[in-house]
């Protein structure tokens, strides 16, 4: 266990702490160097949003905020135009899904799946309001195109993870 | 002591902070926010980055490699055949050269097919009556003497092959002048026969047409004695040859035609 002299609160910080920069080079290496390379009818899965999403209701809402800024804050470097849009979107998701943890105590991977790509639609429409010009030309060819295709293989690799991960917890307790 | 206020202020400062400096982010100018970027991308982006741009480089090496191993094969393919041309090419020129100083006409012509008669040893080349050939004309390639016409048809042509037993054909040493009868005598090859044991003639001697039997012109290569051996009480000397001719490697041969003049 990382910082293994330190108090157990202040240990379980460092150990998330530690988690949430894993994810953030998770996060970067899935987008720059293999994203394009599984597109599937047009689609690819957000693993930014699948990721803050577990940390979110996994680990509350301290991992989540800093996860969603610096994440989003690093995939906007990629399209400087839109620097500061996926810092703001993660940071409020992040906080405010990771302060439902408690109350929501949410096992389900489908449900979880479904949370990621609600999670998933409504960042696309912050952006198409953030960004009005920059909007796809016709809004049923990217709905069709892109939007859809996009959620679907996000529904399907955030049920995959999520599947994992529970299955992953049940064999270690 | 802190108050409740503050307590609340604290437990939401980071969330705070992450607001703020997301707004600045998005409300600053296009020259900040590619400055920002530019530190991103040569400080924590470069590794992949730099990762993305070599798998890149190696899929294009591979496909560059493809395309590479695709035009090795077409251009080998086509040396190929550019080789084959230049052989064919050097042998049509050699055998142009010996037929301009002659004075007969060279009619080429390629073999397209075996013996059509089960006894003679023959090929058809693809020229015949149309093409002015007619039956006993000789034929020669690059290298010598190799038949003469024995039937015509209207595109298509039978030429006796040396080899055939019965295809004789006369020549003279070219050394020292002896005449003789070259003939395709089975196991033993190409024999000289007729050349009486008091001649001389030696092993290397060139045997060349002898002109005589009206067939073949004077001076066309046919072989080169290989064995000479006289016998006691044998008035011939029995002799082998080399062929000049490689019978089995034939493609093109020339059909002479006498000249008008």
């Amino acid at each position: 266990m990382l910082g293994g002299g330190l108090h157990p609160i202040a240990n379980q910080r460092v150990s998330a702490a530690a988690l949430v920069l894993i994810l953030i080079v998770v996060t970067l290496a899935y987008q720059i160097n293999l994203r394009e390379r599984i597109e599937a009818f047009g689609g690819t899965p957000d693993l930014n949003i699948i990721l803050l999403v577990f940390l979110s209701l996994s680990y509350g809402r301290g991992a989540a905020l800093s996860f969603g800024f610096l994440g989003g804050l690093f995939l906007d470097a990629l399209a400087p135009h839109f620097l500061g849009a996926t810092a703001l979107l993660g940071s409020v998701t992040g906080y405010l899904l990771g302060s439902l943890k408690a109350k929501l105590l949410i096992e389900n991977p489908w449900v979880r799946a479904g949370i990621s790509v609600a999670i998933f639609c409504l960042w696309e429409v912050c952006l198409i309001l953030l960004y009005p010009s920059s909007s796809p030309g016709s809004f049923g060819n990217y709905l069709g195109g892109q939007l859809f295709p996009c959620a679907v293989y996000t529904y399907l690799a955030a049920l995959l993870f999520f599947w994992i991960f529970q299955k992953r917890g049940e064999a270690s307790s | 002591m802190w108050s409740f206020s503050d307590r609340r202020l604290g437990r939401h400062l980071h969330f705070y902070v992450a607001i703020v400096l997301s707004l600045a982010l998005l409300a600053s100018g296009h020259r900040q926010k590619n400055l920002l970027a530019q530190i991103c991308h040569s400080t924590v982006l470069f590794p992949f980055l730099y990762l993305n741009e070599t798998i890149a480089e190696w899929s294009n090496l591979s496909e560059e490699n493809r395309e590479l191993s695709s035009l090795v094969a077409r251009l080998l393919l086509e040396n190929s055949s550019l080789k084959e041309a230049e052989l064919e090419n050097y042998r049509l020129r050699k055998l142009l050269n010996f037929v301009r100083t002659t004075r007969f006409r060279g009619v080429p012509a390629k073999i397209v097919g075996g013996s059509p008669h089960l006894n003679l040893k023959a090929v058809l080349v693809s020229v015949g009556r149309r093409d002015g050939i007619r039956r006993n004309m000789p034929v020669i390639s690059s290298d010598g003497v190799v038949g003469k016409v024995f039937e015509v048809l209207e595109n298509t042509a039978v030429v006796v092959l040396l080899t055939d037993p019965n295809c004789p054909l006369a020549v003279i040493d070219q050394k020292t002048r002896v005449l003789g009868i070259v003939r395709w005598r089975g196991h033993q090859g190409m024999v000289l026969d007729n050349v009486p044991y008091q001649e001389s003639v030696s092993p290397g001697d060139t045997i060349i047409s002898s002109g005589m039997g009206g067939v073949f012109p004077v001076g066309l290569n046919v072989g080169i004695i290989t064995k000479v051996r006289s016998e006691k009480g044998e008035i011939f000397k029995k002799i082998e040859l080399e062929p000049a001719v490689n019978f089995n490697c034939l493609e093109e041969v020339y059909i002479l035609s006498p000249t008008k003049e």
